[in-house]
């Protein structure tokens, strides 16, 4: 019983961190209708960012975290306005958009061995203190603290983008970007907000990550792949859902890792994905708009 | 030959078909006309397959249409065009056409397809035979429709009239028995829907096949059409002769309104 | 192009390619032989992707699965290559319809999220599955031989190379230019319009799986036989998209193009293999120039040269001529 309660309390703390990479992803694509492959480097661009700043600089933390955060944002408006904005004024079909998303992640994967190094690198936890026991179960701090910042951030962004005006008119940007545009929203300015957003997103997910895996370049790809069967089997198109994919993502994969057999940990996101996707293409919590002909 | 009967459908609340049942005979052009939104195209995605109907039957020649996948539809006999041109923006006209014969090869008669794939894979001389007899029918087609000059055009480069008009060889390619036609009429002017209800006669007469067409124009459905059925909101509200139609009180109700109880809808 | 001068230039490069068996030195009859061999793989990938409009990034997992399927036949139940070969197509054309079924329900974004997790996949079952494969250590790969003929060096294995692009090149076009080809390029251009030609798709959904997967499954065990040695991460997700790169820079629904793109991917690749990091940025940013600059890939670039022509022409007639009164 012990044991079962320690899978799952580890399998919320780690599911968190892909909820949050997942939110980026979902958040991208609701709006700019593209799923972002280079989203793994992009968060890890922005993690050395952040480990340059809190280790080699020795920036105080919280100052350093805002920096790294304002910085990531930056990296997703001049992605969005550099690269997918021109796709988008030539109307590059998916594929074209796919591909250019897969150029993004070489661009910068090969950016972050060209100026940080390929050798392996740790980062701080940004909590530290003795593991605390609740009830039966004894959970660390880091943990603890990455589910609050994973739920508060889903809950915050789910409730900008039901209740702000800005969340309204990047909804209205995702259903028809022409009627949003004769409405007078700014398409662009929504767009790049929404990347700004999205990476930003992924830049906190990869400062939680680093400190209980190790940083190196390719350390956010193999998020990555968890993050997008977070959101598959969230749907894709819910935040909510999002989150809720990658907590329940975590649980399982630790429970497949104790119960059946460890080496089965990676392979299983792949057939949650392809289930998923099989069985209910909606998700859990998307929805799915068919075609007129 | 098509009988239709009771056949009902909602999209959520909204009531897009409700008890709707109509026959074409061999050989005949019927008419389905109707408001914005009665549902004549949500009809003809029913006999497509594209839509599964709640309730209600659609035979076809003696075969139970609600059986077949859309893809068999084409089997028995029915082609159709699409409202919104759907053609394969990748192909020339020609090749456009020959995907219309889709089901009169050997790839789509056979079970497997495997067969079919390594004759075509070594160019086998029954593939080699098999392309060339359907290319000469395929150009004999696009002959009848005044488009042999532009056979090795790109389909998507051709100018809207000339667009339809590969539709309609698309369809007719497989010698239909029933030929389904969403707005042919659609976007053009009076004098090319006036060549198109000409058009639309020769096809009847060269190919034998009925004609069901949904379609706005009046001029055109009244001059070709033998029979017309009236949609209006998801209901028959009459059918007849272009004569009786016109003078039913029903029909010029739901097309202008009746002022005196405008609010009761 | 007329077919005489097709047939002309198709003709042309074979004489070429085989003229270079004798004339170029090993390293680069090296370079050429994995040039064909993922000529092939983009040969198959692209007619899932060019013409059936199925996005897969990951086409490398069919490639491993012809690879493995080669190496252990030969190496382990003592299979000839002649048999082997054939085998490591069919063996991944038939993951190909376990892949393809579930696909069906899917598109677009959808489809490239599950083939990336399929190649993932794939990598991590013979890493770990290392009873049979030799896991993460590799699997030496035995010489092909084609009866008493022992295929060990350089020239040889170009030469088989050489052949077999030839063989599946030529199966390709002669696919594509059949109903087969029309019926898959139907559905990528409309659903509706196909079914309503009677095309299934259902069925044509998943043979464009399998055979991908089959032309997959002809490269790998070509690459195994070739480089005579495998390993997991020959196959992971970075030759995914590298074979994906090299469709969409040859230009999609090209044949000729994919050997183009091959042959310019596979040099760029070994040639600059000393500057990891760099080659990263240069190749990311090449692919996303080729897609915003000349979207039909390189393939097309005479046609985009003479559509430019035209528009500098007609610009400066505008400019030149006399403007006539409204």
């Amino acid at each position: 019983m012990d044991a079962l309660a320690r899978q799952i309390a580890n399998g919320l703390a780690v599911g968190t961190l892909y909820g949050l990479m997942a939110l980026g992803l979902v958040l991208i694509y609701k709006t700019a209708d593209v799923v972002n492959f280079g989203h793994g480097d992009m968060a890890a661009f922005s993690t050395f960012l952040g480990y340059t700043l809190l280790v080699l600089w020795r920036w105080p933390t919280l100052p350093a975290l805002i920096v790294t955060l304002l910085l990531a944002a930056v990296l997703g408006v001049l992605v969005e306005g550099l690269v997918l904005r021109p796709a988008r004024a030539r109307q590059a079909p998916v594929l074209a958009l796919v591909v250019v998303t897969l150029g993004i992640a070489q661009v910068l994967n090969g950016s972050i061995g060209a100026l940080w190094g390929r050798q392996v690198k740790s980062l701080p936890p940004l909590v530290v203190g003795p593991p605390l026991r609740l009830g039966d179960v004894i959970v660390t701090r880091e943990q603890l603290f990455n589910l609050g910042v994973g739920l508060t951030l889903a809950l915050a962004l789910f409730l900008f983008f039901r209740l702000s005006k800005y969340g309204i008119a990047l909804r209205a940007v995702a259903q028809n970007p022409v009627a949003a545009r004769l409405m007078g929203i700014g398409v662009n300015r929504m767009l790049a907000m929404a990347w700004g957003l999205g990476a930003g997103l992924g830049a906190v997910a990869g400062l939680l990550i680093a400190p209980a895996t190790f940083l190196e370049p390719d350390t956010m790809n193999f998020v990555l792949i968890r993050a997008f069967a977070a959101a598959v089997l969230g749907g894709f198109t819910s935040l909510p859902g999002a989150m809720l994919g990658g907590l329940l993502l975590g649980v399982l994969e630790n429970l497949v890792a104790g119960y059946i057999a460890t080496e089965l940990k990676a392979a299983f996101a792949f057939a949650l994905i392809v289930l998923v996707l099989a069985v209910r293409p909606a998700g859990l919590l998307g929805r799915v708009t068919p075609r007129k002909v | 030959m098509l009988t239709i009967a009771h056949l009902s459908l909602a999209f959520g609340g909204l009531q897009a078909l409700h008890d709707v049942g109509f026959d074409v005979a061999a050989g005949e052009i019927v008419g389905l006309i109707g408001p914005n939104g009665a549902g004549k195209t949500t009809l003809l995605n029913c006999l497509s397959r594209f839509y599964e109907p709640d309730t209600g039957s659609i035979h076809f020649a003696g075969t139970d249409l609600r059986r077949c996948k859309p893809h068999e539809v084409v089997r028995l006999g029915i082609a159709r065009t699409f409202q919104n041109l759907e053609l394969f923006a990748g192909l020339s006209v020609l090749d456009n056409v020959l995907v219309g014969c889709h089901v009169t090869t050997a790839l789509g008669r056979s079970r497997t397809s495997l067969g079919p794939l390594l004759a075509a894979g070594w160019r086998l001389p029954s593939a080699r035979q098999e392309e060339q007899a359907l290319r000469r029918w395929a150009l004999e087609v696009l002959d009848f429709l005044d488009l042999s000059h532009v056979a090795a055009w790109p389909a998507v480069a051709l100018p809207y009239g000339l667009r339809k008009r590969v539709e309609l060889a698309r369809a007719l390619v497989v010698r239909p028995r029933l030929l389904l036609l969403d707005e042919p009429a659609g976007g053009l002017n009076p004098q090319e829907s006036q060549d198109l209800a000409e058009l639309l006669r020769r096809i009847r007469t060269t190919f034998g096949c009925a004609l069901l067409l949904v379609e706005h124009d009046m001029v055109l459905v009244m001059g070709l059409c033998e029979r017309v059925i009236v949609l209006d909101f998801g209901r028959v509200i009459a059918s007849g002769t272009p004569d009786e139609v016109q003078n039913n009180p029903a029909v010029i109700e739901a097309y202008l309104g009746a002022p005196e109880n405008a609010e009761s809808r | 192009m007329s077919a005489r001068w097709q047939a002309i230039l198709w003709g042309g490069a074979l004489v070429a390619a085989v003229a270079a068996a004798f004339l170029l030195p090993n390293y680069y009859l090296y370079l050429l032989g994995l040039s064909g061999v993922w000529a092939i793989a983009a040969l198959g990938l692209n007619l899932l992707t060019g013409y059936a409009g199925q996005i897969s990034i990951g086409h490398a997992g069919f490639v491993a699965i012809g690879a493995y399927t080669a190496a252990l036949l030969q190496g382990k139940a003592g299979v000839p290559f002649l048999l082997a070969l054939p085998a490591a197509g069919l063996v991944s054309a038939g993951v190909g319809v376990l892949l393809g079924l579930p696909a069906l329900r899917l598109s677009g974004p959808y489809l490239a999220i599950a083939t990336l997790g399929f190649v993932v996949a794939v990598e991590q079952v013979f890493d770990k599955w290392s009873t049979l494969t030799g896991g993460f250590q590799g699997l030496k790969v035995p010489r092909p031989s084609i009866g008493p003929l022992v295929l060990a060096d350089d020239r040889s294995l170009y030469l088989l190379v050489v052949v077999l692009v030839g063989i599946m090149t030529w199966l390709a076009r002669n696919l594509i230019q059949s109903p087969v080809g029309r019926a898959l390029l139907a559905l990528r251009d409309s659903e509706p319009a196909a079914q309503a030609a009677g095309v299934s798709l259902t069925r044509f959904k998943v043979l464009a799986f399998v055979l991908s997967a089959f032309y997959g499954g002809i490269a790998g065990a070509l690459y195994g036989a070739l480089v005579g040695f495998i390993s997991p991460p020959d196959f992971g997700l970075t030759v995914s998209i590298f074979l994906v790169s090299v469709m969409v820079v040859g230009g999609l629904a090209s044949v000729p193009g994919m050997l183009v793109g091959a042959l310019l991917l596979t040099l760029f690749f070994q040639r600059l293999s000393g500057l990891r990091d760099l080659r990263s940025v240069l190749y990311g940013l090449g692919l996303i120039l080729v897609v915003i600059l000349a979207p039909g890939g390189l393939g097309r670039l005479p046609s985009l040269c003479r559509h430019l022509a035209t528009q500098v022409r007609l610009s400066l007639i505008r400019r030149f001529s006399t403007p006539c009164p409204d």
